[in-house]
C-alpha cells in the first residue's frame, strides 16, 4: 500500500507539533508496510528521507493551462480577497496585506503558467495563497505518482488533498490535529472554518487525535459520526532527555514550567494565576514560561502587575537541547490549555520524568493515568495540584516512575496500525 | 443443628471536602457536610427506614427465633446523631429487641488494626463505649474493618477480652477447609467465625445481575444452596452472611425484590431447612473444641484476592499509612478531643480506597460514591488535610517539627492545673520513694556483705576457728548471689513503681473519658495500687535481705560463733530485727502497734497513706544506716509529700470531674 501524504512541515524545521507527529507517523506506517510519499511545501534537504519519499512542492512544475486548475483558480482568486483575515494578525500587518491584495486583484494567468512556485513553508500573511498553490502542486503530484490513498494533515493541506482526490479518484483521509475552535475559541475565522468543513465533507474518512476533537468535528462541523475515527498521537521513543544532566540546584528550589506557544489556546494567563496562588504559600517555588507568542507581552504585564517578577521567568522560544535541559530542571510541568486537541508536550515531559498537570480540555487527558487533570479555568485546583506535586514526595515519585511508562506505552507503531485500518476501510 | 447468622454493617464514612493547600493552617473543617448529610438522608429514605420496618415485622412474626446482628460504626452513629437523630431513634427501637445482637468494630472503620495495635484497641474500646452510651449494651464479638484479620489482630482482640471475631472465609487461608465451622485462634482464647463470601456476595453484588448465573436469587433456592454447602459437615455448622444493611434498597434497588427476599428468607430457613438463626456470641459460646486456624497474613473481605491490596499497595497508600503510623504514638497520649476525633475520622480506610490504582478502578465496596476523579486527586486532597492535621498536632505540642511524637507532659491544658500538679507530685513522690528504697536496699546489702566479709576475714585470721578455704569460698559466693538478687529485686521494685506512675498518668489522661464521673475513683484506685505495688516490691526486697542475713547464720553456725565482736554482731542483730519488724508491718499495715521505733513515731501520725509511704522507705534504711540523720530526713519527705499529694489529688479530681461534666453539658448544648 502506498499513501500520498500532504503535510506542511517536517523535522527538523518545525514550528509546532504537526511536523513531529508526521515524522513519527511515517516511521510507524513504514513499519506496517505502508509506503509514504510525503509532500511538504518547502523541504530544506536535511530531512530524514529514510522514512518516506520526500517531495518538495517547491520543485514541482505546474502547468496552469491544465484544465483541472480552472476550478481551483476560482478558489485562488476568492481566497486572495479574503487572505487578510488569517488569525493572529495585528492591525499594522493587516494594512500591509490589504495593499498587497489590491495590487493583485487581477490575476495574471500567463505569469503563473508553467512555473515553479516558491513556497515559504511558514505561516505568513500570504498563507491562503500558499494553501491554494499547494493544491495546484498536489494535482501535479497526484497525476504523476502511483498511490492508493491520500492523507492530508490539517486545514492547510485539505485543499491539496481534495485536489489530489479529484485528479486521481483515490479516497481521501484527512487528519484533524486541531480545529479552528481550538485556535481561536468561539471567534472563529470563518474562512478557515470553511476550508476545514469543506475538507471534512469531501473526505472519505476523518482521523481525529482525540475523542475531544472528534466531538468538535461531529458537533461543530456537522459531520457524520460514522466516518470519524480517533487515533491518539504518540511520542517517538528514545529522546535525548535521558542524556541531559540535571543541573545542580539548591535542593529546596523548585521549578514549575509552562512550555508552549504563548497564545490564547494554551491558557498562559491561568498558569500565571495559579503561580500567584502557589507563591503565596511557598517561597521556594519558581515559575518558568518557555515559549513565545502573541500573548507574551500581555502575560509579562500580568506578571509584573501581580508583583511576581522576581520568581517568574521568561525564556523565549526554546529548541532542541534547551528543551531537554528545561525538562531536566523542572519539578512540575503544566499544560493549562483552553482547548488542546491532543497535546504532545506533556508526554515529552513525562518521559523526562517530570510530573505533569494537564487541563481536562485536552485530548491527551483521555489516555493518561499518571497525570493530574484539572479544568483550565479552575486555577485553585491547578495551584493545588502543583502544590501537591511539589510537597508530597510519594506522589511525585510515583509520577516520575509511572509517567514515563504511561508515555512510552503510546507508540507510533500502534497508532500507525490503527491509521492503516482507517486507510483500508477508506479503500473499500 | 445448622445455623444461619445474618450480620448487617452500617457505616458512613466522613467524606472530605475539597481542601486546597491554601486552607492548610487556615481552616480546620475537613468534612463535606453537605455530601455526608445527603448520603445519609438518601440511604435512610431508600433503605434504612424500610429495612427497619421489615425487621420489626419479622421480629413480631417469628419471635426470638429470628435473629440478626448489627455492626454500627462509630461514624455512622455520630452522623445519625448529628444529622438525623430521628433515624437513630428508629434504630434504637430495633436494637432494643432481644432479636438483635450488637457487634464491635473499630470506631471509624479505620486501618488501625494493621497500623498500630494499641491505637486499634483504643478505637475498639471507644466504639464499645459509644454502643453502651447509645444502645445501652456492649459487644463481645468483633468484626474488624472490612473483616481485616491476621493472627496478630486476633491476639490483640483476645487481649481486649473479645470472645470471638468475624472474618472472611478467605480461600488462601482456608484451602480445602470449610468456612462453615467455628475455628479458634491458635494460641489465644478467641473463636473465629468466617463469613461465607460467595453467598454474601450473591446478595450484595450479584443479586440483580442477570449475567452471573445465580439470578434470580430467591429465598428458597438460596436456602437450598446453604444446605448444599453444609451437606458434608453433619450438622453443627454455620453459615454467616455479612452484608451492608443498605444492600436493602440502596445497593440493590427496591425494585430488584431485595426486601421481598429478606422477608421470605426467615420462613424458608425456619420451616424445614434444618437451619436456625444464631447470634455470633452464641456461636462463640458453643461447647466443644474448635480447630485452630492460623492466619499468617492479613485477609479482608475485599475484591477477589481478599487481601489488603485495595488499601495498601501503591506508593500513595503506603505513604499515607506511614504518615498515620508516625502519629500513632502521639495519639496514644494526646488528650485533645478534637484532634482525637479528627484522627479517628481521617484514618478511615475509605481514604486509602480512593487512592487505589488497582486496575485503575476502585474496589466494589467503594466504587459507589467516590468523590474523586482519580486516585491522585484523592491523595492530594487527603495530604492537604493531613498536613493541616499534623500542623495542629505540632501547635498542640504533641509532635515536634519533624512529626515525631513529643514526650510531653502527659496532662495537657485540658486537664485542670490542680489535677495535673497533684498527679505530678504523686508521680514524683512515688518515684522518690522507690528510688530511696532501692538506694537503701542496695546500701543495706552492701553493709551486710561487708559485715559478712569482715566476719569472714576475721574468722580466717583466727586459727582456732579452723575454717577451711572451701567453705569460705562457698559463703562468699552465697553472699554475692544474695546481693545480686536484692539488687535485682530493687530494680524490679523501681520498674513496678514507674509502671504504676505511668498508669496514674494515663488515668489522668483519661480524664477526657466520657465517663468523667468515675475518674476520681479510678485515679484514687490507681494511687492505692501504686502504693501497694511499691510496698509489695519493697517487702520482697526486705524479705530478701532478711534471708540473706539469716542464711549465713544458719548454714554456717561456725561463722556465727566466730563473729564474736560485739560491734558487728550488734549491727547484724539490729538489722535482722528491723527487717523482721518491717515485714510484720507490711502484713499488718493498719495496726498501730508497730515495733520499729522510727516507723512507730511516724505511724502515730495517723493516716494509712502516709504510713504506707514511710514504711516503704523505712525498713531498709534502718538496716543500712540506722544512725544517719540524713536518711531519716529523706525518708520523711516522700512520706509527707505522698500524703498531701493524695489529698490534693482526690480533691482536684472531684473538682475536675465536676467541671468536666459541666463542659460535657455545654458541648451537648452546642
Amino acid at each position: 500500500m502506498r499513501v500520498l501524504m500532504f503535510g506542511w512541515e517536517f523535522p527538523p524545521h518545525i514550528t509546532g507539533g504537526l511536523g513531529t507527529a508526521c515524522y513519527g507517523m511515517c516511521k510507524g506506517l513504514l513499519a506496517q508496510g505502508v509506503e509514504v510519499i510525503f509532500v511538504a511545501p518547502k523541504l530544506h534537504g536535511d530531512e530524514d528521507a529514510s522514512v518516506a519519499r520526500m517531495v518538495n512542492a517547491s520543485d514541482v512544475e505546474i502547468d496552469l493551462r491544465n484544465t483541472v486548475y480552472k476550478e481551483l483558480f476560482k478558489n485562488l482568486t476568492y481566497i486572495q480577497v479574503e487572505s487578510g483575515l488569517i488569525p493572529y494578525v495585528g492591525l499594522g500587518q493587516y494594512f500591509e496585506i490589504e495593499k498587497l491584495k489590491q495590487s493583485r486583484t487581477v490575476f495574471d494567468v500567463a505569469a503563473y503558467s508553467r512555473r515553479k512556485y516558491e513556497f515559504s513553508g511558514a505561516y505568513r500573511a500570504n498563507l491562503m495563497e500558499e494553501v491554494d498553490h499547494y493544491a495546484m502542486v498536489a494535482v501535479e503530484i497526484a497525476m504523476h505518482n502511483q498511490f492508493d490513498v491520500i492523507h492530508a494533515h490539517d486545514w492547510l493541506t485539505y485543499r491539496a488533498g481534495i485536489a489530489a482526490k479529484k485528479a486521481s479518484g483515490k479516497p481521501l483521509v484527512i487528519h484533524v490535529h486541531a480545529t479552528e475552535f481550538d485556535r481561536s475559541g468561539e471567534n472563529v475565522n470563518t474562512v478557515v472554518y470553511g476550508i476545514e468543513r469543506e475538507g471534512m465533507l469531501a473526505a472519505d474518512r476523518i482521523i481525529t487525535v482525540s475523542n475531544y476533537t472528534r466531538d468538535i468535528v461531529i458537533k461543530r462541523y456537522g459531520i457524520d459520526a460514522s466516518k470519524v475515527f480517533t487515533v491518539y498521537n504518540a511520542v517517538e521513543p528514545g529522546s535525548s532527555a535521558k542524556t541531559v544532566q540535571k543541573p545542580k540546584m539548591d535542593s529546596k528550589r523548585k521549578i514549575v514550567t509552562f512550555l508552549g506557544r504563548v497564545t490564547y489556546q494554551k491558557g498562559p494567563e491561568y498558569f500565571v494565576e495559579a503561580a500567584r496562588l502557589v507563591m503565596e504559600k511557598d517561597k521556594n517555588v519558581e515559575f518558568v514560561m518557555a515559549g513565545s507568542g502573541d500573548m507574551l507581552h500581555k502575560i509579562v504585564r500580568q506578571v509584573a502587575s501581580l508583583g511576581l517578577g522576581s520568581r517568574f521567568h521568561f525564556t523565549g522560544f526554546l529548541k532542541g537541547m534547551d528543551v531537554d535541559r528545561m525538562y531536566a530542571m523542572s519539578n512540575v510541568y503544566v499544560m493549562p490549555s483552553v482547548s488542546e486537541p491532543f497535546g504532545i508536550s506533556p508526554l515529552e515531559a513525562m518521559r523526562s520524568g517530570v510530573p505533569v498537570v494537564i487541563s481536562k480540555q485536552s485530548g491527551v487527558a483521555e489516555i493518561l493515568n499518571h497525570a493530574l487533570k484539572v479544568d483550565f479555568w479552575d486555577v485553585d485546583a491547578m495551584a493545588d495540584a502543583i502544590y501537591g506535586l511539589l510537597h508530597y514526595p510519594a506522589l511525585s515519585e510515583t509520577f516520575a516512575r509511572m509517567g514515563s511508562v504511561d508515555a512510552n506505552s503510546l507508540k507510533w507503531s500502534s497508532a500507525a496500525e490503527k491509521i492503516k485500518q482507517v486507510y483500508l476501510s477508506a479503500i473499500k | 443443628m445448622d445455623s444461619l447468622s445474618l450480620v448487617f454493617k452500617i457505616h458512613h464514612p466522613f467524606y472530605l471536602r475539597t481542601y486546597r493547600f491554601f486552607d492548610i493552617g487556615e481552616r480546620h473543617n475537613y468534612y463535606d457536610d453537605y455530601r455526608n448529610k445527603y448520603i445519609l438522608k438518601r440511604f435512610s429514605e431508600r433503605s434504612y427506614y424500610q429495612a427497619n420496618a421489615l425487621m420489626m415485622r419479622l421480629f413480631e412474626r417469628y419471635g426470638e427465633k429470628f435473629k440478626v446482628s448489627f455492626v454500627f460504626s462509630g461514624n455512622a452513629i455520630d452522623q445519625m446523631q448529628w444529622y438525623m437523630p430521628e433515624l437513630l431513634e428508629d434504630f434504637k427501637r430495633v436494637v432494643a429487641c432481644p432479636n438483635v445482637e450488637l457487634v464491635a468494630t473499630d470506631y471509624s472503620v479505620s486501618a488501625s488494626s494493621v497500623m498500630d495495635k494499641e491505637v486499634w484497641k483504643c478505637q475498639v474500646e471507644s466504639h464499645n463505649r459509644r454502643l453502651q452510651e447509645v444502645f445501652g449494651r456492649q459487644a463481645k464479638v468483633l468484626a474488624g474493618t472490612q473483616l481485616l484479620y491476621d493472627d496478630g489482630i486476633g491476639k490483640a482482640a483476645a487481649e481486649m477480652g473479645m470472645t470471638g471475631m468475624l472474618t472472611e472465609g478467605a480461600k488462601p487461608v482456608l484451602g480445602w477447609k470449610s468456612p462453615h465451622v467455628v475455628y479458634k485462634h491458635p494460641t489465644e482464647n478467641l473463636k473465629l467465625i468466617l463469613r461465607d463470601g460467595v453467598l454474601s456476595e450473591d446478595i450484595s453484588l450479584r443479586f440483580s445481575r442477570k449475567d452471573c448465573g445465580v439470578w434470580p436469587v430467591m429465598a428458597d433456592s438460596f436456602v437450598a444452596r446453604m444446605q448444599v454447602g453444609n451437606a458434608d459437615l453433619q450438622g453443627g455448622s454455620h453459615v454467616t452472611l455479612y452484608v451492608n444493611y443498605a444492600v436493602m434498597g440502596e445497593f440493590q434497588e427496591k425494585e430488584s425484590g431485595i426486601f421481598d427476599f429478606f422477608e421470605a428468607l426467615p420462613d424458608k430457613v425456619l420451616n424445614g431447612s434444618g437451619f436456625c438463626f444464631a447470634h455470633l456470641e452464641e456461636l462463640c459460646a458453643l461447647p466443644g473444641e474448635s480447630p485452630a486456624l492460623h492466619v499468617p497474613f492479613t485477609i479482608s473481605d475485599v475484591d477477589e484476592e481478599r487481601d489488603l491490596t485495595a488499601f495498601y499497595a501503591n506508593d500513595l497508600q503506603k505513604d499515607v499509612m506511614e504518615n498515620w503510623r508516625r502519629v500513632c504514638p502521639a495519639m496514644l497520649h494526646c488528650s485533645d478531643p478534637e484532634l482525637q476525633k479528627d484522627f479517628r475520622f481521617l484514618t478511615g480506610v475509605e481514604n486509602l480506597g480512593f487512592m487505589s490504582t488497582k486496575y485503575f478502578t476502585e474496589t466494589p465496596s467503594i466504587r459507589y460514591l467516590n468523590p474523586y476523579d482519580s486516585p491522585y486527586d484523592a491523595y492530594i486532597n487527603y495530604m492537604n488535610v493531613w498536613s493541616d492535621f499534623v500542623g495542629r498536632m505540632k501547635i498542640g505540642g504533641w509532635v515536634d517539627e519533624d512529626g515525631k511524637p513529643v514526650e510531653k507532659d502527659i496532662l495537657s491544658d485540658f486537664v485542670p492545673d490542680s489535677v495535673r500538679k497533684a498527679v505530678d507530685a504523686a508521680a514524683y513522690a512515688a518515684s522518690d520513694v522507690v528510688d530511696s528504697a532501692a538506694d537503701a536496699l542496695a546500701g543495706a546489702m552492701d553493709s551486710v556483705g561487708k559485715a559478712v566479709k569482715g566476719m569472714f576475714s576475721r574468722m580466717k585470721k583466727n586459727r582456732k576457728a579452723k575454717v577451711e578455704e572451701r567453705d569460705a569460698g562457698a559463703v562468699q559466693d552465697k553472699a554475692g548471689a544474695v546481693k545480686d538478687f536484692v539488687t535485682e529485686t530493687a530494680e524490679k521494685a523501681g520498674q513496678a513503681a514507674k509502671k504504676t506512675v505511668r498508669k496514674v498518668k494515663d488515668l489522668g489522661q483519661k480524664a477526657l473519658d466520657p465517663d468523667v464521673d468515675k475518674i476520681a475513683e479510678k485515679a484514687a484506685n490507681a494511687m492505692d495500687s501504686a502504693e501497694k505495688a511499691v510496698r509489695r516490691a519493697v517487702r520482697k526486697g526486705a524479705e530478701a535481705v532478711l534471708k540473706a542475713v539469716e542464711d549465713p547464720q544458719e548454714k554456717n553456725p561456725r561463722q556465727k560463733t566466730a563473729a564474736k565482736r560485739p560491734g558487728t554482731r550488734k549491727k547484724a542483730a539490729i538489722a535482722v530485727s528491723d527487717v523482721k519488724s518491717a515485714s510484720q508491718e507490711f502484713d499488718n499495715p493498719a495496726k498501730d502497734s508497730v515495733p520499729a521505733s522510727a516507723a512507730k513515731k511516724r505511724a502515730a501520725r495517723g493516716k494509712v497513706a502516709e504510713k504506707a509511704a514511710s514504711e516503704d522507705a523505712k525498713p531498709v534504711s534502718a538496716v543500712s544506716k540506722p544512725a544517719s540523720p540524713k536518711s531519716a530526713k529523706t525518708d520523711t519527705k516522700p512520706a509527707s509529700s505522698a500524703k498531701t499529694v493524695k489529698k490534693s489529688a482526690s480533691n482536684a479530681l472531684t473538682t475536675s470531674a465536676a467541671s468536666e461534666s459541666k463542659t460535657g453539658r455545654n458541648r451537648k448544648k452546642a
